[in-house]
C-alpha cells in the first residue's frame, strides 16, 4: 500500500496449518482467489505446518511473515513462539501442539500468561475459533487447506484477517463452504487500562 | 458603474466578497486616491473599466488586454482568467449565480467523490446491535468481543463497488497526490504554509462555513474519531478526514486533484497536473484579503479554472502516455516547419542531434512552462497563453488557425541568445536535451515580445500562403500528385534495373 493513512489500520491475515503436499495438494480455489495477488495486507502471522518451502514463498509475498514452528515443520528454523506488537495490541504466536490437552482453555491461558500478550494466536486443532477470557482473546485461524486431522471429523478450510485500528480489531474469518468463501465478522475491543 | 448594483441587491455580494472589493478598488481609483505610475495606471484603468463597463463583455477585448499582461492587482487577473476559460460568462449580471453555482456544483462533487462514512460502512456486517454492546463496554473499559455475523463486505472483497475497495483505492489515489502537492513550489512559503488560516481570526469563519459545507461529513468523522480513541492528534491521519475537513492549502489542493481524478477516471490523476492547479490555485488565493472569503468558494474556484485548463492540457496528459493525438502530432510537424524557418541553423542542428521536437515541447505545453520560471513569469505567461486560445477562435479554414502561443514561446526560447549559441555549441544529444530543459527563462518580456513578432510574421506567413492557394488551387493540387508519381516510378525502375 502506498499511503500510511490512519482509515483502515493494519490489516493482519492469521492463517496456517496447510501441510501441503502431505495431507493437502493446495488451497481452496475460492481462497486462493481472495488472496493472489494483493498487496493489502501488512502482517502475515502463521501458525505454522506450512510443509513446503513453496507455501512459505507465497506467505512472504503477502506481507511482513512471522511465523511459529508446527510439530512437522522439520527442517524449518522458525522459532517456537513470537510476540507482534500491531496497533495497541500485543499478539502471541504459537502453532499449538504445545499446549495441551490441545486447544484446551486453562492451557491455552498459561502461554498467553507465559508469552503476556492480549491475543493468542494458535492453530494445529483445524478448527477455527475465537474466544475471550477475562479480557484476553483466543484466536484459532483454523487449516486453510482444510487437511486431515486424526482427531477432527470434518475439517472446514479457513483462514482470518484482522483489522486492527489501536484498541480495535475488526476480525474476518473465511470459511469454504461448497466452494465458496463465505465470510462472518465479529469485534474485538482491547481492555483499556485506568 | 457597479455590477453588483447591477446585479440587484437580492444578489449583492458580501462585502468581503472579491467582486465587491474590485468594484470598491475601481471607485478609490476613479477618485484618484491610489497612487500608481502613469503606464501602469493606465493599463489598470483599462482593465478595470473592461471588466464595469455595463452590458455583455467582448470576449476580443478581455483577451487583448489579458495577452499583454494584466496588472497584478488583484483579484483582477482572477476574473481575467476564469472568463477566459470560460468558468465566467461574458454577462456580468449572471456572475452571481454563476460563482453560487460553481460553489454548489463542487460540493456537490465533493459529496459524490469523497463518503466520509466509508469506514463505518466497510465495517458493517449485518446487524449491529453486537456493535452497541461493544460500545457499553468501551465506555466502562472492560475488553469485549461481538457476536459474529455475516460480512456483507471484506478487504479481500474485489467488487468495485465494495466499501473497502473504494477506500483501498481512495486511500492510494489520496497518497499519491498528497505526495506530490506538498512537493510542489515548496520555495514560497504559501504553499509551505501548514495551516490554512491564521489561528485566531480564522477560527470561526473557516469552521463555520466548513461545517455548512460538510454537514454530516463532520458529525461523521469525529464521531469515528472518538469510538476508536485516537483523537485528531499529531502523526498519521486519516486520509477520509483530511478530504473532508482540509485544514491547509496542501489538503485543499490535493482535493481539487482528487475530486478531479475520481470524476475523470479515464485520465485520473497523473504527475504534472500539481504543477498546473498550484499556478491556479495560486491565482486564486493570492489576494491578501482572500482569506475573508468563504474557502469553499476559493477553492471552487480553482478546481473549475483547472477543470477547464485541462480540456485543452488532456492531450497532452495523454500524449505523455504515450497514447498521442492526431491534432498534437500536427500542431508539432506544424512548429518543427516554423522553427526551419526562423532559425534554419538551430533548427538543422537539432535535426542533426535527432532531437524531436515532442523531447522538449511536451513538457513545456504539458506544464505551461511551469517548472521553468518563478511563478510572477509563469502567471505573466499564462496571460498570454491563456487569452490566445485557439481553440476559442473558431476559424472556418485550418490553415489560417495559429498555432497555440506556447509554440511562439517555445520558439522564441531557443532564440534566446545566451541560449541558442549555447545549443549550437553542443554536439552531445543527451547534452542539448539537458540545457533546453534546465534554461532559467528569466527574461521574460524578452521571450514575450520575441513570440509575439514571431507570431504575427506566422500570420502574415499563413495568409499569403492560404490566397496562393485560393488563386491557384488546380496548380497546387497537381504537383503533389505528379511529384509522389514520379518517385513511385523511379523506385520501380529502380527496382527492375537491380533485379
Amino acid at each position: 500500500m502506498g499511503s500510511n493513512f490512519t482509515d483502515f489500520g493494519d490489516l493482519v491475515l492469521l492463517i496456517g496449518d496447510f501441510h501441503i503436499p502431505q495431507r493437502a495438494s493446495e488451497m481452496p480455489s475460492c481462497f486462493q482467489e481472495l488472496l493472489y495477488p494483493t498487496d493489502k495486507i501488512r502482517h502475515v502471522l502463521c501458525t505454522g505446518n506450512v510443509g513446503s518451502k513453496a507455501v512459505l514463498e507465497q506467505l512472504k509475498a503477502l506481507g511482513n511473515l512471522h511465523i511459529v514452528k508446527g510439530d512437522m515443520d522439520t527442517g524449518f528454523d522458525f522459532p517456537e513462539t513470537k510476540v507482534v506488537h500491531i496497533g495497541d495490541f500485543k499478539v502471541g504466536l504459537i502453532h499449538g501442539h504445545q499446549v495441551i490437552p490441545w486447544g484446551d482453555r486453562e492451557a491455552l491461558s498459561y502461554w498467553q500468561r507465559k508469552l503476556d500478550c492480549d491475543v493468542l494466536v494458535s492453530g494445529h486443532t483445524h478448527k477455527d475459533s475465537v474466544a475471550e477470557v477475562q479480557g484476553k482473546f483466543f484466536i484459532n485461524p483454523g487449516s486453510a487447506t482444510g487437511a486431515f486431522q486424526s482427531f477432527c471429523n470434518e475439517v472446514v478450510p479457513s483462514f482470518m484477517l484482522m483489522a486492527v485500528q489501536g484498541p480495535n480489531i475488526v476480525l474476518y474469518v473465511y470459511q469454504e463452504k461448497e466452494g465458496k468463501a463465505s465470510v462472518v465478522m465479529s469485534e474485538l475491543t482491547m481492555k483499556r487500562d485506568t | 458603474m457597479a455590477f453588483s448594483g447591477r446585479a440587484g441587491g437580492q444578489q449583492a455580494f458580501p462585502a468581503s466578497h472579491s467582486l465587491a472589493r474590485l468594484q470598491a478598488f475601481v471607485e478609490s481609483l476613479q477618485a484618484g486616491r491610489n497612487a500608481v505610475s502613469s503606464a501602469a495606471a493606465e493599463k489598470l484603468e483599462v482593465a478595470v473599466s473592461l471588466l464595469t463597463m455595463p452590458g455583455t463583455l467582448s470576449l476580443e477585448q478581455v483577451r487583448s488586454v489579458c495577452f499583454y499582461g494584466l496588472p497584478d492587482v488583484t483579484p483582477l487577473r482572477k476574473i481575467y482568467w476564469m472568463i477566459l476559460l470560460g468558468v465566467l460568462s461574458p454577462h456580468t449580471e449572471r456572475w452571481p449565480d454563476e460563482l453560487r453555482s460553481t460553489r454548489d456544483k463542487y460540493e456537490g462533487y465533493i459529496n459524490d467523490c469523497i463518503d466520509p462514512n466509508i469506514m463505518q460502512k466497510a465495517q458493517v456486517g449485518g446487524p449491529r446491535d453486537a456493535n452497541a454492546a461493544s460500545a457499553h463496554s468501551i465506555r466502562e473499559g472492560r475488553a469485549s468481543l461481538s457476536e459474529s455475523r455475516p460480512a456483507s463486505d471484506h478487504p479481500l472483497n474485489r467488487d468495485r463497488q465494495g466499501a473497502w475497495h473504494r477506500l483501498f483505492e481512495g486511500s492510494e489515489l489520496f497518497g499519491t497526490i498528497v505526495k506530490d502537492v506538498s512537493r510542489t513550489r515548496t520555495d514560497l512559503a504559501f504553499f509551505r504554509s501548514e495551516s490554512w488560516s491564521l489561528p485566531d481570526s480564522q477560527g470561526s469563519a473557516n469552521g463555520g462555513s466548513d461545517a455548512a459545507a460538510d454537514g454530516h461529513t463532520a458529525a461523521g468523522t469525529s464521531a469515528a474519531a472518538t469510538s476508536n480513541g485516537a483523537a485528531s492528534g499529531p502523526g498519521p491521519v486519516s486520509f477520509v478526514e483530511r478530504l473532508t475537513r482540509p485544514s491547509s492549502h496542501v489538503d485543499r489542493m490535493s482535493r481539487i486533484l482528487f475530486v478531479y481524478a475520481r470524476l475523470n477516471p479515464a485520465l485520473g490523476y497523473i504527475q504534472g497536473m500539481n504543477e498546473l492547479l498550484a499556478v491556479l490555485y495560486f491565482v486564486v488565493h493570492s489576494d491578501p484579503l482572500a482569506h475573508d472569503e468563504d474557502p469553499l468558494l476559493l477553492e471552487a474556484e480553482a478546481f473549475f479554472l483547472f477543470v477547464t485548463l485541462m480540456v485543452h492540457q488532456r492531450d497532452f496528459f495523454l500524449a505523455l502516455d504515450g497514447r498521442s493525438s492526431a491534432t498534437l502530432d500536427d500542431t508539432l510537424e506544424q512548429y518543427a516547419g516554423l522553427l526551419h524557418q526562423r532559425d534554419p541553423q538551430l533548427a538543422q542542428h537539432l535535426d542533426h542531434m535527432h532531437i524531436e521536437p515532442h523531447l522538449y515541447m511536451l513538457r513545456w505545453l504539458l506544464l505551461g512552462f511551469s517548472q521553468d520560471m518563478e511563478l510572477p513569469n509563469v502567471i505573466r505567461i499564462w496571460d498570454t497563453i491563456l487569452a490566445d486560445n485557439p481553440i476559442a477562435i473558431p476559424d472556418i479554414d485550418t490553415s489560417l488557425q495559429t498555432l497555440p502561443t506556447a509554440f511562439y514561446i517555445a520558439v522564441a526560447v531557443l532564440r534566446v541568445p545566451e541560449l541558442r549559441s549555447q545549443l549550437l555549441s553542443l554536439h552531445d544529444r543527451e547534452e542539448v536535451l539537458r540545457t533546453i530543459q534546465h534554461f532559467p527563462m528569466h527574461d521574460i518580456q524578452q521571450i514575450l515580445s520575441e513570440a509575439t513578432q514571431i507570431r504575427s510574421d506566422d500570420i502574415v506567413a499563413r495568409r499569403e500562403r492560404h490566397d496562393r492557394r485560393q488563386q491557384y488551387p488546380r496548380n497546387l493540387e497537381r504537383r503533389p500528385t505528379w511529384e509522389k508519381a514520379k518517385r513511385v516510378g523511379e523506385k520501380i525502375i529502380g527496382t527492375l534495373f537491380r533485379g
